[in-house]
Formats: structure tokens, C-alpha cells, sequence
């Protein structure tokens, strides 16, 4: 009876046509349903930005050493451009392979095979789990069982797999946050530890979560022109790219607007630590590395050179505050933004070096605000581009609000945000 | 006034009813989702002929998919009107005022395995000499039944603290409609059969899903050293509400809102409503003479240091949070989800009776808990009731009156 409630509740169909979508009551986290149900989230390309790569058709392959979900990738497969993308975050770039469009035949062999087994699926007879961890012992075994069971059935397909392993990572992540315990951060896209994970009619949801990636792999392969895209699991700061040089670039870095992508993804990346810690795997991921990460306390204290990040720190600490905002810049949001853009002219400074003397590239950056002044991440951009010998221009500008701002509610300067695509070139 | 003589009864269909000429209608309570339901006058005998089974139909549908629940139709299709008036809102041109209370909170014991930051009870509780024997238990529920109330809460403490659990539910058992208030803290298979037994709706307290947020406002009392081991308090009320619900038991979980809980409730929902619980109840945090410093901290209209915020803030998140469960509850749940929230804002609108049997309310001057009737604290007389106790207010926090309706139906 419950079940059939939930069946009722959790399979939903989208009106448009006909595809399956997941519902809230799935329990899937809300990042990974966006992206099943739409294909983005706040933080991807929009189409907008199509006619901008279609520019750089005659430059491909195009380079994204910030690859995120693999915005760019999914334009340059509608384009018909191959693409390289770089990412630090191993759940994005999870994510990556999962809607690679040269894998969507064999995910979609490995969704079939995995629906038609359904009674093989791990059984489990509790309810629910409370704990104070994301995958505390009872869930734990059970994804573990997950896991292997997709193992399985990745290894007995047709196609021969490299990395099974990889392949069931990519196709467990995104179900993955419905076996933890989590609860909701502060931010509405962040997720703590600790929390009730419900077991009950976790079945129904898996097969809800396979029927819609289904739908969403069949969307990518039939709009996919181009299925060469390659993606780099690493770090832009540090990334070896040998002896290769791209000719074109489409990028968007983290916003300095206090979203982190590690605090997003955390279940995700625990679980892959947990995972490859008992089937001999590693994936490398530190937390507090991440660009934008929030993490500040007992991080390394670095400067960036950029005179005009520099000059906007320096009169962030001018504006007029209350005690505790001072307190609060001093020990957490001038770290955080030395950190940033420190890390902004790393990343670009080492990806200077795989760049083509007739190269072109395309920055997308949103300037939010900081204490009521404008955080000028677009100048900032082009100041460590031009002092790494590239010219730059504002190629457009869009005002616009509420983009990726933390407080959906914010009202006049805190919600107004201005959209730069910034065109570099030497 | 002299007290009447119990003139609540229970029908054929389980469910349990009472005329009320000052309510203008019938009161109806069902144990499978554990609310009580208002009747218009117009519908109350055909409604009373179908629960005593002698007619095959109400005079509405609306009454087979609230009052039905459980016995009339299966429980997959019932319907959670707000606020819980039959048959529609339009049936009622004033807000209900009964002549006799609703419903009684009794606490049947001070003891309890919790020690709630915000607990309004706090000052009825751990007395170990109001602790009441066997048959002084028997002797209230007497005094209780001739109230004439629909429903009797066992609560306390934790009833289930209390060795007189059963005596208590013998006494009332079909004579009254049962609920028992729990933290699950203590919750064994006896219980359970008790529970079965007497048809016993079972209320059971979450005020988050998140361990460290639920226990640091429902701590473990440190008076139960022993019971500590028994780990978190948000793990046994999981437990106990995964086996009522295994068991077929009908469980309404109970929520307390407070500045740290209130934007985390529709999470909460999404994860009852995949548990199973058909009904939630939301309480915004109360404010009581018994724990006044743990209601300021946790009401988040004052800030740290007690200074009471101005604007927007001084009302606190509840509004948005609510509204954002009501929307949940319509677009999420499938209004599969009886809601009731409560905003207390009329402390003196329930009837309590203390363990040592003294009927009680709270003080709406904040003077703590008040006699019902100062000559006869142990035998109030209605007419001291109906004068002390906020009747209308009473009714709006049993009928459902207090969610707001356009959100809720909207």
C-alpha cells in the first residue's frame, strides 16, 4: 500500500515530451535531479553562449580548464566542435563521463540490463537510519552492494569497458546522495553531514532515477553532432598537458559568491573515498582545494599580484562595518578572496602555457557584490590575462539579478549581478 | 454547574463522537489519523446512522474519506481537509466555541527520559511525591470522562515512563478516543501491544531529522544517567516510529518549530512522507513560564543576548516556514499529509490535568500554569472550565483552525 503511494508520489513524467523526470519526493539530492531532469544547473552555460562557441568552430578542439558538469562539452556536441575539459572535482567530473556522448550507448546498455535485474537488487529491511555521517554502516554495506552489482553488469557488457570501476562510479554518484544521511546547509545548494536517510522504497527511486537518466542519455544522443570531447580529471594550477597547444578556450570559473562546489558535492565524494578505499581505487580530490572553496581555516595564506583584486580587498576593508563584520572579513572573507583569485591567476598561468600563439578564448564571469561594493571579478580576469601577455576585451555585458547569488531574496545592489564575457586573445 | 455525565461514546465504526450545542454540531475523532473533525448540525444524524453502521452512506462523500479512514475505505484514499471542518467551510459561518473541552492533556507521570529545552510542562513535572498510585490514576480518569472530552492525550513526562500506563488506558478504552504522546525514548514491545490493543493513536516527537539538531533542543535528562547509553534521542524516536509503522499503528509525528528547526521542515516532511506517516503536527515554539529562557533562545525573535529584534526578524521564520510546508504539502505530498500547525497564541486554549490530578491551564497573563477552578482543583465544574478556558481558541487548536487555510487549499 505505502509503496504504491510512493510509486504514485515519486515516478513523475514531464509534460514536455513525455520524458521521465524526477520529483522532489525521489529524495535524489536536487543538484543531480536538476541535471537528469533540465541538463544544467544555476552554474552552466546558457544557450546564450552557443553563438559564442560556434565562433571557435574553425579552433577546435575547445578547452575548458574549469569543466564543472560539462556546460561547454554539451554546447560543442550540439555544435559539432570537439572539446577538452579539465576538472578538479571528481563528482562534476563523474558526472562528465556519465553524459559523455560517446558512452551513451553503453550507459544506456548497462540502465537497461540494470532494470530488467531488479530482483537481484540489494533488499534491505529497515526503514530508515539516523546517524551523524553520510554513509554510516548500514548504508555503506548497501551501496557497497549497489556498487558491485553495477560492476557487474558494466563488466558482462558487449563493449569492452577500460575502467569498469569508472563506469559505475559515474552511474552510482548521482543516486548516491539518496542513500546518505545528509541535511540541508545554509546555502540551498549545500548539504551537511549527518541527517535520516529513509530506505524505504529506495527500489523505486533507483528505477525512477535509472528511467529518467535514460531519458536524459537518449536527449544527449540524439542532439549530439560531435562525440569527441575529452575530459582530464585534474587540477588547472597544475595540470600537464605536454606538448599540446589549444587553439581556443571557453571557460567559466567558480564565482567568488560563497557557493563551494566541495560543500555541493560532498556525499559524492565520500562515498567515492569510501568505495575505492574496498575496491582499490583512489581518486585524488582534497577538499579545501578547490577554487571558491569555503574552506579558510588552517588553509595556506596566499596573495594574489593582480593590483586590481588587491585594490578591491583594500577598499572592501574601507566600507563602514559593525564589529562583527569586520571580525568576519578578517578571519574569513579576505582569506577567502586572497585565496581565490591567487588561485584564479595560478590556474590561468599554468593554461597560458598550452596556448597557441593565434589563440582565442572566451571568460564567462558574473560580478556579484561584497558588503554593497561590486566584487570586479571581470577586471580582475583581464588584469592577469593582459600579465600574461594576452589582450582582452569585454566581448558582452548583460545586467542581470539573482545570477548564483547566495540569498534568492536579496534586494537592489546585492541582487544586481552583471554578466562579462570577456574575449581574450594574443 | 454540576459535572454531566459522559455523554461521548463510540460508534460501531471505532470512530468517536459527541453532540455539542455550542459547537453547533457533532465532534468526531478517528484513531487512524488521530484528528478530530467538526460536523454540521444538518449532516450529524445521517453521519451518526452511517458510523453506528445502520445506513450505507453519509450524506456526503467528504465523510467517508475523512471519518471513513481506516474502516469505511482503504487508507490510500483519504482526504485531509483544513481546516477539520465537515462539510466544507461554508457549513460554518462562525469559528466553533464547544461547550465542553475537545480534548484533555493528562500527564499521567512527571517522569521523562528527555528534558526539552522548550518543555512547557517542565513545572508538572519531576515531583516524584505527585506521583500518582494505581487507583488514584483510575480516580482522574473518572473525573477526566465526565468532562465529556472526544479525546484523552496520555501524556506527561513520558506516559510511557509511567507503570501506570495500562490502568490509565483501561480506564478509557471504549469510552473516549486515545492518543499517547511520546518521545519513543522508552518505547518496548509491550507498549506496542498496548498500544494495539486499545486502539491507541500514537504521537511520537521529531523536531529534526539532523541527530545534533534534534537532541540539542530534546536532550537526554541528565536524572536518567543510565539511560544515556540508549544513544540518540532523534535514533529512538526513529526506532519507535519505523516499528508503529511496521506494526500497522496509527503514529502522528509532532514537531516543535523553533529559530533552528523552522527551515528544515519540508526536508522533514520529504522524509515522512517517505516513511509512511500520514499525519504532522507543527507546533511554533511556545512560551511558558516553566522554561522561558529556553523559549527565548530558540524562538529567534531575540537575539543572543536577549535584545528583541525589530522588523522582519521580530516575527521570527515561521510564516515563511510554514507557508513553504503548506506549498510542499499541495505540490510534494499530494496533500497525502494531514498538517495542523499551531502557533500558540492562545496559551489558555487546552485543558491539562497534573499527576497529582489537578486540572490545569496555562496562564495567559504568563504567570505559569492556572487552576481551572480554584475551589474544586481535582472536580472542575464546566461552568469554571468555559470560564477560564479559551473555548474558541480551544477549538481552533483542534480543528485545525490555526493553519492557514489559503496556503493550505490554495
Amino acid at each position: 500500500m505505502i509503496e504504491e503511494l510512493h510509486a504514485k508520489a515519486t515516478k513523475g513524467r514531464a509534460a514536455t515530451n513525455g520524458r521521465a523526470t524526477l520529483g522532489r519526493t525521489t529524495l535524489l539530492r536536487d543538484v543531480y535531479r536538476s541535471l537528469i531532469n533540465s541538463g544544467r544547473t544555476y552554474a552552466a552555460f546558457r544557450d546564450e553562449d552557443r553563438s559564442t562557441v560556434a565562433r571557435l568552430i574553425d579552433r577546435s578542439p575547445v578547452l575548458d580548464p574549469m569543466s564543472g558538469y560539462g556546460g561547454l562539452a554539451r554546447l560543442c556536441a550540439e555544435l559539432g566542435i570537439q572539446s577538452s575539459g579539465i576538472e578538479y572535482n571528481p563528482a562534476q567530473y563523474f558526472w562528465q563521463l556519465l553524459s559523455h556522448p560517446a558512452r551513451t550507448d553503453m550507459h544506456l546498455r548497462a540502465i537497461a540490463t540494470l532494470l530488467r535485474q531488479r530482483r537481484n537488487w540489494p533488499r534491505t529491511r529497515q526503514r530508515a537510519v539516523v546517524a551523524d555521517e553520510f554513509f554510516p554502516h548500514d548504508t555503506r554495506a548497501l551501496v557497497e552492494r549497489l556498487f558491485n552489482l553495477i560492476q557487474t553488469t558494466v563488466a558482462e557488457l558487449p563493449s569492452s569497458v577500460a575502467k569498469p570501476w569508472e563506469v559505475t562510479a559515474s552511474l552510482l554518484l548521482p543516486f548516491s546522495g539518496r542513500l546518505a544521511c545528509t541535511s540541508p546547509g545554509d546555502v540551498s545548494t549545500h548539504t551537511k553531514e549527518g541527517g535520516t536517510c529513509v530506505l524505504l522504497g529506495w527500489q523505486d527511486d533507483f528505477s525512477s532515477y535509472l528511467d529518467a537518466l535514460r531519458s536524459h542519455l537518449e536527449l544527449i544522443k540524439e542532439r549530439s553532432k560531435c562525440i569527441n570531447h575529452e575530459v582530464i580529471l585534474g587540477d588547472a594550477r597544475s595540470v600537464d598537458l605536454g606538448n599540446r597547444r589549444f587553439r581556443s578556450m571557453f571557460t567559466s570559473p567558480p564565482y567568488p559568491n560563497h557557493r563551494d562546489f566541495s560543500s555541493i558535492l560532498l556525499p559524492e565524494n565520500t562515498l567515492l573515498k569510501v568505495i575505492g578505499c574496498s575496491n582499490g581505487f583512489d581518486v585524488p580530490f582534497v577538499r579545501e582545494g578547490i577554487i571558491g572553496s569555503n574552506f579558510v581555516k588552517g588553509a595556506e595564506r596566499h596573495c594574489p599580484t593582480s593590483s586590481v583584486a588587491n585594490r578591491f580587498m583594500a577598499e572592501a576593508l574601507t566600507v563602514r562595518r559593525n564589529k562583527r563584520a569586520e571580525y568576519d572579513d578578517e578571519v574569513y572573507y579576505m582569506p577567502y578572496f586572497r585565496n581565490y583569485f591567487y588561485s584564479l591567476e595560478n590556474a590561468y598561468h599554468n593554461i597560458a602555457k598550452y596556448l597557441h600563439a593565434s589563440f582565442e578564448g572566451y571568460v564567462v564571469i558574473v560580478n556579484n557584490t561584497h558588503r554593497g561594493i561590486v566584487i570586479p571579478v571581470s577586471e580582475i580576469v583581464q588584469d592577469i590575462w593582459q600579465s600574461l601577455g594576452f589582450r582582452t576585451e569585454v566581448f558582452h555585458a548583460m545586467e542581470s539579478s539573482h545570477m548564483g547569488a547566495k540569498n534568492p531574496r536579496a534586494k537592489g545592489l546585492r541582487a544586481r549581478h552583471t554578466e562579462y564575457v570577456v574575449r581574450i586573445w594574443r | 454547574m454540576a459535572v454531566s455525565k459522559n455523554d461521548t461514546r463510540v460508534t460501531q465504526s471505532g470512530v468517536v463522537i459527541r453532540n455539542d450545542a455550542g459547537l453547533g454540531g457533532m465532534l468526531g475523532f478517528t484513531q487512524y489519523s488521530g484528528l478530530v473533525y467538526a460536523i454540521a448540525q444538518d449532516d450529524a444524524q445521517g453521519v451518526l446512522n452511517w458510523l453506528d453502521r445502520k445506513q450505507e452512506h453519509p450524506s456526503a462523500q467528504i465523510y467517508i474519506s475523512t471519518l471513513g479512514m481506516g474502516w469505511s475505505i482503504p487508507q490510500l484514499k483519504p482526504v485531509y481537509p483544513i481546516p477539520q471542518l465537515l462539510p466544507d467551510t461554508r457549513s460554518w459561518s462562525v469559528v466553533p466555541s464547544p461547550d465542553k473541552p475537545i480534548l484533555v492533556n493528562w500527564f499521567i507521570t512527571g517522569r521523562c527520559p528527555l528534558a526539552c529545552k522548550y518543555c512547557y510542562a517542565e513545572d508538572l513535572m519531576r515531583k516524584e511525591d505527585l506521583e500518582p498510585t494505581a487507583a488514584q490514576i483510575s480516580e482522574t480518569a473518572e473525573t477526566i470522562l465526565s468532562l465529556s472530552p472526544v479525546v484523552v492525550v496520555l501524556t506527561g513526562g513520558d506516559p510511557l515512563f509511567s507503570p501506570h500506563i495500562a490502568t490509565a488506558m483501561r480506564s478509557l478504552t471504549g469510552r473516549v478516543g486515545i492518543i499517547v504522546d511520546t518521545s519513543g525514548y522508552t518505547m518496548r514491545d509491550h507498549h506496542m501491544r498496548l498500544f494495539a490493543e486499545h486502539g491507541v493513536s500514537i504521537r511520537i516527537s521529531i523536531d529534526s531529522q539532523v541527530p545534533r539538531i534534534n537532541d540539542a533542543q530534546r536532550p537526554v535528562s541528565s536524572l536518567y544517567p543510565k539511560l544515556v547509553s540508549r544513544g540518540h534521542a532523534l535514533d529512538a524516536a526513529m526506532e519507535a516510529l519505523c516499528r508503529c509503522l511496521d506494526a500497522g499503528l496509527n503514529v502522528t509525528v509532532q514537531t516543535v518549530a523553533t529559530k533552528r528547526t523552522a527551515n528544515d521542515l519540508v526536508p522533514l516532511g520529504d522524509t515522512l512522507f517517505r516513511l509512511g506517516v500520514h499525519s504532522w503536527r507543527i507546533f511554533k515554539v511556545a512560551p511558558s513560564q516553566a522554561s522561558l529562557s529556553g523559549y527565548q533562545r530558540l524562538v529567534g525573535t531575540h537575539t543572543d543576548d536577549g535584545r528583541a529584534y525589530k522588523g522582519k526578524r521580530a516575527k521570527g521564520p515561521y510564516e515563511h516556514a510554514f507557508a513553504q510546508v503548506l506549498l510542499a504539502r499541495a505540490a510534494q505530498w499530494k496533500n497525502q499529509l494531514a498538517i495542523q500547525v499551531t502557533y500558540n497564541e492562545s496559551p489558555n486554549s487546552v485543558v491539562l490535568v497534573s499527576p497529582d490530578g489537578r486540572f490545569v491551564t496555562e496562564s495567559n497573563t504568563g504567570k505559569g500554569k492556572v487552576l481551572l477552578d480554584n475551589l474544586h482543583p481535582k472536580l472542575p465544574r464546566l461552568s469554571a472550565v468555559r470560564s477560564v478556558v479559551d473555548m474558541s481558541g480551544h477549538a481552533a487548536r483542534y480543528l485545525n483552525l490555526t493553519t492557514p487555510f489559503e496556503r493550505a487549499n490554495s
